[in-house]
């Protein structure tokens, strides 16, 4: 289990929320300024996140995703690059490398998604309409924030329309 | 489409794709704190450290200054070059002694701006807010 865990002895008295990032900015962001409405556990990876969940007494309410793993090292991120680069960039490793690193949220998502958790997804992540259109069609309840606005944040994880 | 156009259309995704991943990055960062400070209140020893590690010592500058250099080799135009040493200029004048609500005014006004240079560089079928 990762850094920054949260004490899981007593049930929590809020809704919990996973944070998923190879960094700890979001978890560090979450708990100072949304700590009042939420718990927050943390994951840096699918396996780290699939253990948080299958471990964790209540149900989670919503996951909050960063998109792009930068420091994490290529080995620990989902996503087959040589697959990747055959499928989508016509053999260029490269570019399938900075593509796994750039989508790796979404690829993290995906797979839960795959593994039966429906929650909420959450990004932080200014992203052309279109594209936050294809990622509710792939995966479901995804909302997206364009910057760290703990208001709006706080409303989608809650749900509410902005 | 000709040559021409194919190596401009190329250079122009470089050029979204770095601002997308470097300059969007950078302006969560500097925003991340600066965004939900209630100045009414004095700051807390934790949230003053997160300010100040999100805009002294996340090396944001040199981070603007490297993505000038990577998008000058790219072929972006002048005016973006322009928007971002502006930016880094005024990031690189904040400092850790000054009034926090002037940080905090400048943090948040320099994210807008970094993120205004993403969205005016987005290719054309991305373009909208």
């Amino acid at each position: 289990m990762s850094a920054l865990p949260e004490p899981d002895s007593l049930a929590p008295t809020r809704p919990w929320v996973l944070v998923i990032e190879d960094g700890v900015e979001y978890v560090e962001f979450a708990r100072a300024f949304l700590g009042h409405a939420f718990e927050f556990r943390y994951a840096v990876s699918l396996a780290d996140a699939l253990a948080v969940l299958e471990h964790s007494r209540s149900a989670c309410h919503a996951f909050f995703v960063d998109l792009r793993f930068e420091r994490a090292p290529l080995d620990a991120l989902l996503g087959d690059v040589d697959a990747i680069a055959s499928e989508l960039f016509g053999g260029d490793t490269a570019r399938a490398r900075r593509w796994v690193k750039d989508q790796q949220g979404a690829l993290i998502l995906g797979a839960l998604r795959e593994r039966g958790y429906p929650q909420r997804a959450v990004f932080v992540h200014d992203f052309p309409r279109q594209r936050l259109a294809n990622l509710a069609r792939l995966h479901g309840d995804v909302r997206a924030v364009p910057r760290f606005d703990a208001r709006a944040i706080e409303a989608a994880l809650r749900g509410e329309s902005t | 489409m000709s040559v021409e156009d194919e190596g401009r259309r190329e250079s122009d995704e470089t050029v979204a794709s770095l601002l997308d991943r470097v300059a969007h990055d950078v302006a969560k960062r500097l925003d991340r704190t600066a965004r939900n400070i209630d100045l009414r209140q004095p700051l807390s020893a934790s949230v003053a450290g997160m300010l100040r590690r999100d805009v002294f010592e996340s090396r944001l500058a040199d981070q603007l200054t490297r993505l000038v250099d990577e998008l000058m080799a790219s072929g972006a135009d002048a005016s973006v070059l322009e928007a971002l040493r502006g930016s880094s200029s005024r990031l690189a004048a904040l400092r850790p002694t000054d009034d926090p609500s002037r940080v905090v005014s400048e943090a948040v006004a320099i994210a807008e701006a970094l993120r205004a240079a993403v969205r005016a560089h987005r290719p054309a079928e991305e373009g909208e807010a």
